[in-house]
């Protein structure tokens, strides 16, 4: 760590160290350089956060599935605080997978996608060959804001179901979108969704940022998503 | 990290931390607190106090050209022409900003 600190040592007094350090400095300098070496490969990496059961998983294993078919390298890393389940069903769209279980930790920090990289080369996967590696986050709307995963694209989903006033009580978090994506779409007029005043939240906190609407179900809007993840 | 820097700096105990934390950094306050308490166990900061600075959101208006302080984190648009802005200056840090030390055994 280089420390720039003017100790000033007084006689009896307390001493203060100025530090003025990053506390996630280790994190943002990782991520820096894996960014690097993402942007020279010629990986994409998109890096989906969300709150938990906002609909990370279905569109990214749909996402998978028809990348695939279109003859893409793609590859995804999905961290939980439990279970496989959500690679188990990334899995299913014939894609690598691997999963992050963290135990108790609500986000996922660089250092661990690159040991996951480095496991990936080790079985043999050409990570630098990938066109696009898909990130699915730890379902949680606040602690994943100030973790950067060397991403070229964070996107933060919100889904039909959540209420349109999600990004005015996560300003943080939807702050750091590249992209936002409506989920669930096809929900939208069960749960009267109300589209002009979520569009208005998203503004409010992110302005300028583009926004698609999906459906990991009836696949509505997943061309223009498709495209902005390729 | 607190530790580290202690050591370099030659020892002594840690009377107390001062972090800056700006609104939009994704942390809460509470939360950090009740962090800071567990990790200082057995530590050179066991007996440390936590103070928090916390920055409101300072954006840059292209409109009235300059940086403004906001009033509350949303809208982020300038509070004096309603122009909006994603231009952040300040309310994302996480920052270690002192250490104060009170000498032992120098
Ligand atoms: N109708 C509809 N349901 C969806 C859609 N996408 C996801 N779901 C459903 O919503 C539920 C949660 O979806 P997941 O994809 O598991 O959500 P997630 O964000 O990965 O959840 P966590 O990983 O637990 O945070 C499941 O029951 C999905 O079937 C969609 O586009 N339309
Ligand atoms: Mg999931
Ligand atoms: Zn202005």
């Amino acid at each position: 760590m280089s420390v720039s600190e003017t100790a000033s040592v007084h006689a009896g007094l307390p001493r203060i160290l100025q530090v003025r350090t990053k506390i996630l400095k280790k994190n943002d300098e990782l991520a820096r350089e894996m960014r690097a070496g993402f942007a020279a490969a010629g990986v994409r990496v998109v890096n989906v956060v969300s709150s938990p059961g906002a609909g990370k998983t279905e569109l990214l294993t749909e996402t998978l599935r028809q990348l695939r078919d279109r003859g893409a390298a793609v590859a995804a890393i999905v961290g939980d605080l439990e279970t496989d389940n959500d690679a188990r069903r990334l899995a299913a769209s014939g894609a690598p997978v691997r999963q992050i279980m963290t135990h108790g930790l609500c986000h996922l920090e660089a250092d661990m996608v690159q040991a996951e990289l480095a496991a990936w080369e080790a079985e043999g996967l050409a990570v630098a060959g990938l066109q696009t590696l898909l990130i699915e986050n730890v379902g949680n709307l606040v602690c994943p804001t100030s973790w950067d995963l060397g991403e070229s694209l964070r996107v933060v989903l919100m889904s039909v179901t959540e209420g349109e006033d999600k990004p005015l009580k996560y300003p943080g978090l939807f702050n750091t979108a590249d992209l936002v994506v409506i989920t669930k779409i096809d929900l939208a007029e069960a749960c009267r969704f109300d589209r002009a005043a979520a569009l208005a939240a998203i503004e409010q906190v992110r302005p300028g940022v583009s926004v698609l609407e999906t459906s990991a179900i009836t696949g509505q809007g997943l061309d223009r998503w498709l495209a902005a993840v390729q | 990290m607190v530790e580290a820097e202690v050591a370099a700096a030659g020892g002594g105990r840690v009377e107390a931390v001062q972090l800056r934390i700006g609104q939009l950094a994704g942390v809460h306050e509470a939360a950090l607190r009740f962090a800071f308490e567990q990790a200082r166990e057995g530590s050179v900061a066991e007996q440390a106090t936590l103070c928090i600075t916390d920055l409101p959101v300072a954006v840059f208006c292209p409109r009235c050209d300059r940086i403004v302080e906001l009033p509350q984190i949303t809208p982020l648009a300038c509070p004096a022409c309603r122009q909006p802005t994603g231009d952040i200056r300040q309310g994302q840090e996480l920052e270690l900003e002192s250490i104060e030390l009170s000498e032992v055994g120098t």
